[in-house]
């Protein structure tokens, strides 16, 4: 029966490109990415005109009692309309999205749910129609597939449908995949972010000092045409730098000494601390991240060999040491000190460049300082005002005062 | 007929197995589900799977894949000739075969005949490591559509060990950075035992053994190593001091638990650490209502992972007790919780606790190990 081998053939055909697809979508990490990808190769694998994807997304109520409310809001690849529906029977992809059942027409013109105003808006003219609902592995409907005019035929077929199902169902891994692992990302992002805020409870005399120095860092990285991901790896080594200190005890942390404008034994002690403790997780970073416990420990080591806690010199200090070296530098002369006035940005660049013509600091991290000069106020008030704000710190000064108070020595 | 049939079968079931595999997020179910699917698709014997690593230039099997982990250099056997070279091995008679390394066989007690190994590719060109089938259930040879079929496994394989790989890399980059501040902040408070790394892994234990998700474990476990950050405030003249404290002393030393609390709040953590602090800043409340802070939630309304860190905060106090009460062992440290069941402790909590004894001394062994490798 060749009208059957036909039929085989194409299906085999179909099911060949969908698993290609299917690979690339379980490949795919970028959520922007996966939203293209699904609604290009839902409209070539159906041959169909166009095609709609609708997610669910949670909404706040807008009278402010913090519940949420799920509705579907479209992507369309080629920018265009948003489109915003409930998720109930009014519409044609609420009705997917909360029955979790396909619908297919043949004109969706004919429907009552169809509304012929996005096509007033679009110019578009629809016609024939499938819309299937995404189903993730646990059974949830995170949105909706819809595909629109098939090109050689009045509608779209039983087979079409169940295509598009499949695809639908591999498309909802991804995204929830790809959103898991933004999750993860975020998480550890935020955590080495935030512990700089147990640096300054401990200290809160420099506090502000880690963000930064991450944020003079990062700016000085691009200055120099550092790559994204050296980028990432200065700021997390940057956010690490003085981790230190948090294990340092009360006798160096509190000393008078510091009053006479000594940090040296401070430093020492919390830049060997930092050492011993970043040595001990490069085990388990990953290997992007393997370099950070090297850069956020050499940033006390000066390029002539005469710094700590290893006396490193020249090459053998990473770039991304030496900048992390000058921004660190650069904000304690900046910063207000019980016992001394700040530094302006202009006399602290002055001292460095001595520094460097003494061969201490690298030159061109400190020329590459001069450049960004201007930007520095901004990003300095952009963490300045962080901490005032109270979006990071917030009462940090006065917890950690209340804790002095209460005690009776 | 009957081919294009088969043809659309095989299609199907790489769809299935995408969905199946991609959908599982820990390592070790991945690799789990993808051995048993790999024989039991290739009709083969046995299966086996090497991942790459590559800081130490080696292959290696997954533990819980059958016996005891096998490492050998990238390059070695028919395995590293398939990596090496990026194109799948056949092989009719292993034993034939100058590649052949029988020290696999030796070590499983099984006994290799024919093999088709494929490297595990992934899409953008990366190698990261092979698999293998051995001994087809018919006794007959491998051909050449049984390579054709392993290399389409090999590629969802890969994907989704890859993709399983990326979590746990993010994960342990997450444990790490805890490490480092727990242990940055114990360089204070400690006297060469370590405290919030096995209260961390006791809650970890415990969270398992009471049923809870993956994620769920993860959190507990992440707040049982930050319970203690509060003590950065406290000064080292109460945190150390060695005998019991005075009447003013106790509250600054008691403000530690809910300062770890403030803190974590600060410090605005996002995704599965979001609102840890909340378990946190509970681990001093007794279930029946009692403890420190005073007043607040009590019993069911304490998070269970407050609950869960108390019990395991405990184990560890009074094994190591801080003003002068006389330590105990581990068995004992843990009876003795029997009596404040109910009141002090939720009963469920201690009940876990009981039951997984042996894994929480276990942890207790391990960590006192690595200490003692530290301090060497």
């Amino acid at each position: 029966m060749p009208r059957e081998e036909d039929k085989a053939k194409e299906r085999i055909l179909r099911l060949e490109a969908l698993t290609e697809v299917s690979l690339s979508l379980a490949w795919e990490r970028d959520v922007g990415k996966i939203l293209g990808l699904i609604v290009r190769e839902a409209s070539r694998i159906l041959d169909g005109e166009r095609t709609t994807l609708y997610l669910v997304q949670e909404k706040e109520a807008s009278n402010g009692d913090g519940k949420t409310t799920k509705t579907l809001v479209s992507y369309i690849a080629e920018g265009g309309l948003t489109i915003e529906v409930a998720l109930d029977q009014r519409s044609i992809a609420g009705t997917v999205a909360s029955s979790c059942r396909p619908v297919r027409l043949e004109d969706a013109r004919e429907d009552p749910r169809f509304d012929p105003g996005w096509d007033a808006i679009s110019g578009f003219r629809t016609r024939s129609m499938v819309a299937v609902p995404m189903m993730n592995p646990w059974g949830e409907c995170i949105g909706v597939i819809q595909v629109l005019n098939k090109k050689n035929g009045p509608g779209f077929t039983s087979e079409d449908e169940e295509i598009l199902l499949s695809l639908a169902a591999h498309a909802a891994l991804a995204l929830e995949n790809a959103r898991y692992l933004e999750r993860q990302r975020q998480t550890f992002q935020s955590l080495i972010r935030g512990q700089a805020v147990a640096i300054d409870a401990r200290d809160h005399l420099t506090a502000g000092h880690t963000w930064r120095v991450a944020a003079y860092s990062v700016e000085l990285g691009k200055a120099m045409g550092l790559d994204p991901r050296q980028l990432e790896l200065l700021e997390y080594a940057a956010l690490l730098h003085d981790q230190g200190k948090l294990g340092v005890p009360d006798s160096v942390l509190f000393k008078c000494g510091r009053l006479e404008g000594t940090e040296e034994e401070l430093m020492r002690v919390h830049a060997s601390r930092t050492k011993e403790i970043l040595e001990e997780i490069r085990g388990l970073l990953p290997l992007p991240l393997k370099k950070m416990p090297d850069i956020a420990s050499s940033h006390h080591e000066k390029l002539d060999g005469s710094g700590y806690p290893k006396g490193l010199g020249g090459d053998q200090i990473p770039l991304e040491a030496r900048i992390l070296a000058v921004s660190d530098i650069f904000d304690a002369l900046t910063s207000r000190r019980p016992y001394r006035e700040p530094e302006s940005d202009e006399g602290a660049l002055e001292f460095l460049r001595k520094e460097a013509a003494r061969g201490r600091v690298d030159s061109s991290v400190v020329e590459a300082l001069s450049g960004i000069l201007p930007r520095i106020p901004g990003l300095r008030e952009g963490v300045n005002g962080r901490l005032e704000s109270g979006s990071i710190m917030g009462s940090l000064g006065e917890i950690w005062e209340t804790a002095r108070e209460n005690d009776p020595h | 007929m009957e081919k294009l049939a088969s043809k659309v079968q095989g299609l199907e079931l790489l769809l299935k197995l995408t969905l199946e595999l991609c959908s599982e997020r820990s390592l070790e179910k991945v690799l789990e589900k993808a051995w048993a699917e790999l024989a039991r698709v290739m009709k083969a014997e046995r299966s086996s799977i090497f991942l790459l690593d590559e800081e130490k230039g080696e292959l290696f099997s997954f533990v819980a894949l059958g016996a005891q982990e096998i490492r050998f250099p990238k390059e070695k056997g028919i395995a590293g000739a398939a990596l090496t070279s990026g194109e799948p091995i056949l092989v009719a008679d292993a034993y034939g075969d100058p590649r052949f390394n029988p020290a696999i066989d030796s070590a499983t007690g099984f006994r290799t005949r024919s093999m088709v190994s494929v490297p595990l590719k992934v899409p953008n060109g990366e190698r990261i490591g092979v698999v293998q089938v051995l001994n087809r259930k018919d006794g007959r040879p491998f051909g050449k559509e049984d390579v054709a079929l392993l290399q389409a496994l090999a590629s969802v394989v890969g994907v989704a060990i890859h993709t399983a790989q990326l979590y746990r890399e993010q994960q342990r980059a997450t444990d790490a950075v805890i490490h480092s501040i727990v242990r940055a902040v114990e360089m204070r408070t400690e006297r060469g035992i370590p405290h919030a790394p096995l209260v961390s892994s006791f809650c970890e234990i415990i969270g398992r053994a009471m049923g809870l998700g993956e994620e769920e474990v993860r959190r507990i476990r992440w707040a049982g190593a930050l319970h203690d950050l509060g003590k950065l405030s406290v000064p080292d003249r109460i945190l150390l001091k060695g005998e019991p404290l005075t009447d003013q002393e106790r509250p600054v030393y008691e403000s530690h638990a809910l300062m770890s609390g403030r803190l974590l709040e600060k410090m605005n953590f996002q995704g599965e650490l979001a609102g840890i602090e909340d378990l946190v800043s509970f681990h001093h409340k007794h279930y029946g209502g009692g403890g420190f802070p005073p007043g607040g939630p009590q019993r069911e309304e304490i998070p269970l992972g407050a609950r869960i860190i108390a019990v395991s905060d405990a184990i560890w106090c009074r094994m190591y007790p801080r003003w002068g009460e006389k330590p105990m062992g581990f068995q004992e440290a843990l009876h003795s919780l029997a009596e404040g069941m109910g009141v002090v402790w939720d009963p469920k909590v201690v009940e876990a606790a009981f039951q997984r004894r042996a894994e929480l001394e276990e942890a207790l062994g391990k960590s006192l190990a690595d200490q003692g490798k530290r301090e060497a």
